[in-house]
């Protein structure tokens, strides 16, 4: 099976797995419609050998900001001429973080797995709870889903989360003294 | 005489304080990255940081106003 589709089938067969395989983040996901029988899991392990799972069913999972995440997802019926994306929901803006399609499916693939490190880029990321959105469409019918993946660690101890703190009460600091009313010209 | 703070110093720092603010509530969790609150807080902060900078409601410190009142004279 050749990799770009092993992909795209496994990102169709499952939001969470799309999710996982976009922002190298593992996911659990609320399916909003599915009438492909999309689903899918992941497993994430942590440095420390900490395992983190993540079902297509579940609401949110929390994931460590290192480690490596095993992922599989399938469909049932196989869709083809299929497409779909998966994006990043940060206020009421919605930001592009992988697509696919569109593809015949040719080979009527239903499944596919694999295995993805988490970027490092992630170790820089603020903790939080990060809504990922996806869907997947075809000529059988289609999917859509959100996912809630928390990341887990203290904004106390990355740079990014205290840097964060420093300049909320810096910043605030300046404001007040922007109300401090200057000396009247005499 | 008519008091006036600091509205352009007030506009940047207010902004900045609702950006940073609404990042420091996320991390803990009081709301998910697709709240619109992200969007609102520096908004609010700008605005926020204009108006304190025009009403100017806080007062400077008594040693600073004798110090300016004698060199005054």
């Amino acid at each position: 099976m050749r990799m770009g589709m092993r992909w795209r089938v496994a990102a169709g067969g499952a939001v969470a797995a799309a999710a996982l395989v976009a922002s190298s983040s593992p996911a659990g996901a609320v399916f909003t419609t599915n009438t492909v029988g999309c689903s899918g899991s992941a497993v994430i392990t942590s440095p420390d050998g900490e395992t983190y799972e993540g079902d297509a069913r579940d609401v949110s999972v929390e994931v460590p900001r290192e480690g490596v995440a095993a992922w599989e997802g399938s469909i049932n019926p196989v869709t083809h001429n299929h497409f779909g994306e998966v994006n990043l929901a940060v206020g009421p803006l919605d930001v592009q973080l992988g697509k696919w399609g569109p593809s015949e499916n040719a080979d009527d693939e239903a499944s596919s797995s694999g295995t993805k490190e988490i970027p490092t880029i992630m170790q820089y990321a603020l903790p939080g709870e990060y809504v990922v959105s996806g869907f997947h469409q075809g000529d059988e019918g289609g999917c859509s889903g959100f996912v809630v993946v928390a990341v887990d660690v203290s904004p106390f101890s990355t740079p990014t989360g205290v840097g964060a703190l420093v300049f909320t009460v810096l910043s605030g600091a300046l404001m007040v003294g922007a109300g401090i009313a200057k000396a009247p010209k005499l | 005489m008519r008091r006036r703070g600091r509205p352009v110093l007030g506009a940047i720092s207010g902004l900045f304080f609702g950006l940073f603010l609404g990042l420091t509530l996320f991390m803990f969790r009081l709301y998910q990255s697709d709240s619109p609150v992200l969007l609102i807080l520096p908004i609010v902060g700008l605005v926020l940081g204009i108006a304190l900078g025009l009403w100017a409601p806080l007062r400077r410190g008594p040693q600073q106003q004798v110090t300016e009142v004698v060199d005054s004279h």
